[in-house]
């Protein structure tokens, strides 16, 4: 994967998670994943197409999902959670959405026209099989926790020329 | 023309999160949520009930069903006076522009701010 399609994502991560959401933020060793990956208790998802496709995932245990809600919540002057409700959910989903966005935004300026699918969270520890695409793998240390950035991305016919 | 007075607001939008954020923002402005829906097809059906009452509709662009863009030109078939401003992630000329061009009055891009909000909605009604 070229590293002009993978900043968008990992700035957009950051320009989200740290200005928006007011987290101290520290970025791991990149690694490619193939096969599968195993879900940590929340994993929320974003597919994109278009003149390239892939998706997005956001992946993080179940405490660190309800500490980022909360904090999200808090911003909104609405009371922290302790269990992972529709609106704590809708908040995660939320914060996936915000990233895919910014990110594609970004990319419509290098040429590339994407469209975004409606995200999705799933809750527990589940194998979410990789089939034909690797991901990168980008680990994000906050305060609160870790939550790993997930990004997978295929070129169409269109390439990125400098 | 209809008065575009500030007062009563639908909210379409499939995030709950934002929902509450916009629903927030919005009553700290001085204006009243008629109704939120979480996607385009409840869109359209809910400003045809609140017709005439509803003075602006904010309509995400990604929803599942139908999207933001599709609930316009709907909401525009049945009420070419209609206020709808956009809402979305995605900031892409493209996008703006057909949004625009379809007859948004005004588009606001996530993450949303109190103030720009607040903003875009009188902009939109004037």
């Amino acid at each position: 994967m070229r590293a002009v399609y993978l900043n968008p994502f990992i700035e957009a991560s950051y320009t989200v998670l740290r200005e928006v959401f007011k987290f101290e933020i520290t970025r791991g060793d990149a690694a490619i994943c193939t096969g599968a990956i195993t879900s940590e208790g929340a994993a929320s998802t974003i597919e994109f197409s278009g003149d390239l496709s892939g998706s997005l995932m956001l992946l993080m245990k179940e405490d660190i999902a309800i500490k980022i809600a909360s904090r999200m919540l808090e911003n909104i002057e609405m009371d922290a959670i302790t269990t992972l409700g529709n609106l704590g959910k809708a908040s995660i989903t939320e914060v996936a959405n915000m990233i895919t966005g910014r990110s594609i935004t970004r990319l419509s300026r290098l040429g590339f026209h994407l469209s975004l699918s409606p995200p999705t969270l799933v809750l527990g520890n589940k194998v979410i099989e990789i089939k034909d695409i690797p991901y990168f793998r980008i680990p994000l240390s906050l305060s609160v926790g870790i939550v790993n950035l997930y990004v997978a991305i295929r070129e169409g016919e269109k390439k990125y020329e400098k | 023309m209809r008065n575009k007075g500030r007062s009563k607001i639908i909210i379409a939008d499939d995030s709950m999160f934002i929902v509450r954020q916009l629903t927030q923002i919005m009553m700290s402005g001085g204006y009243t949520i008629t109704e939120s829906v979480l996607n385009g097809i409840e869109a359209v059906d809910s400003y045809k009930r609140h017709y005439p009452e509803v003075k602006l509709i904010t309509l995400d662009i990604t929803m599942p069903g139908m999207t933001g863009i599709e609930a316009l030109e709907l909401i525009l078939e049945f009420d070419p006076e209609a206020t709808v401003v956009m809402v979305s992630t995605l900031g892409t000329e493209r996008l703006v522009r057909k949004s625009l061009v379809a007859g948004a009055k005004g588009y606001i891009l996530k993450p949303l701010k109190r103030d720009r909000v607040l903003k875009r909605l009188v902009k939109a009604m004037e």
